[in-house]
């Protein structure tokens, strides 16, 4: 639980939040829980920049994950 | 533009979003870099303090993120085989005696269940399902098998006419998107019947995809005119 605090904590700060959007954030985060709302899940009643950042995150955390996509490219360390 | 271009695009304009870093800078140090040890590296570049803080806080959520999904992982069902099919729907509607359920298990490459839903509940001897809302609910899961169960109130586990219809539709509908149908299982008290197993999923032949309801059901014998809308 403490992790999962700090995790949404460090998401607010990472989305840079206003006070009132990171409540929102924390309200969804609780409900649908952490991976569904990163997915996508109970953003709805967020606006749309925070909408916005959630995506950018979203598309990071997909990049990440499949990193074998900038590893053996032109864009490898050489 | 390449869809690899497109990526690099997307994770430096979203890396810039994020944490504040020029995309200018970003795409400097990527010309000859992997761009991801900017995450995993921060020190390769020139950093603000706001900055640098940003990516550590990325960098824990993303390693939280990746424990979740793990966890997860872990913890999904996975289903190798018709008997283990059978025991997770019986499981869950083998021994309900009021009326026919419908559920569709959404499955990822290793045949682990993501989510598992109940599509239609009917009466004792039918239920009603909308492909469609398969379709939505298997796209949002981006999931690449689906099975199908249902239950026989009655005990009576031979598949109908509208079991193998509703089996056919599904398949057409999801072949072209390539989510395979795994099985169609029929459960009823602690008993189960498997179109694949029986291989019955390999005789019915792929016809074009009709997103129509269909009604499943023990003993109706429904044409396309009985279709409830």
């Amino acid at each position: 639980m403490e992790r999962d605090n700090q995790t949404v904590m460090n998401l607010i700060d990472i989305l840079d939040l206003s006070e009132k959007d990171g409540t929102m954030v924390k309200i969804a985060v609780e409900k649908e829980g952490l991976l569904k709302f990163v997915n996508g899940k109970g953003q709805e009643s967020l606006s749309d920049e925070v909408v916005e950042k959630m995506g950018a995150l979203h598309e990071i955390l997909l990049l990440v994950q499949d990193d074998s996509f900038f590893i053996g490219g032109d864009l490898s360390d050489k | 533009m390449t869809s690899r271009k497109v990526y690099e695009e997307s994770f430096y304009k979203n890396l810039n979003k994020l944490t504040g870093i020029p995309i200018g800078k970003i795409k400097d140090y990527a010309k000859k870099n992997n761009p991801f040890n900017i995450l995993e590296h921060p020190s390769v570049i020139d950093l603000t303090d706001r900055q640098l803080d940003k990516i550590n806080k990325l960098n824990d959520f993303v390693s939280t993120y990746n424990v979740l999904r793990m966890e997860e992982e872990n913890a999904r069902i996975q289903i190798t085989c018709p008997q283990e099919a059978g025991d997770y729907f019986n499981a869950l509607i083998g021994s309900k005696r009021d009326r026919e359920r419908f559920m569709v298990a959404f499955l990822d490459t290793s045949n682990k269940i993501i989510e598992t839903k109940t599509i239609s509940e009917g009466t004792v001897d039918s239920a009603v399902i909308y492909p469609r809302d398969v379709l939505k609910m298997a796209l949002a899961n981006d999931c690449k098998g689906i099975l199908l169960a249902h239950n026989h109130p009655s005990g009576k586990m031979t598949p109908s006419s509208p079991d193998i219809a509703i089996t056919q539709r599904m398949l057409n509908i999801f072949k072209p998107l390539d989510i395979k149908i795994i099985d169609h299982v029929i459960v009823s008290a602690g008993k189960y019947v498997s179109f694949a197993e029986e291989q019955m999923l390999e005789d019915l032949n792929n016809e074009l995809a009709d997103y129509k309801p269909i009604k499943v059901g023990e003993d109706t014998n429904l044409e396309d005119e009985d279709i409830e809308m």
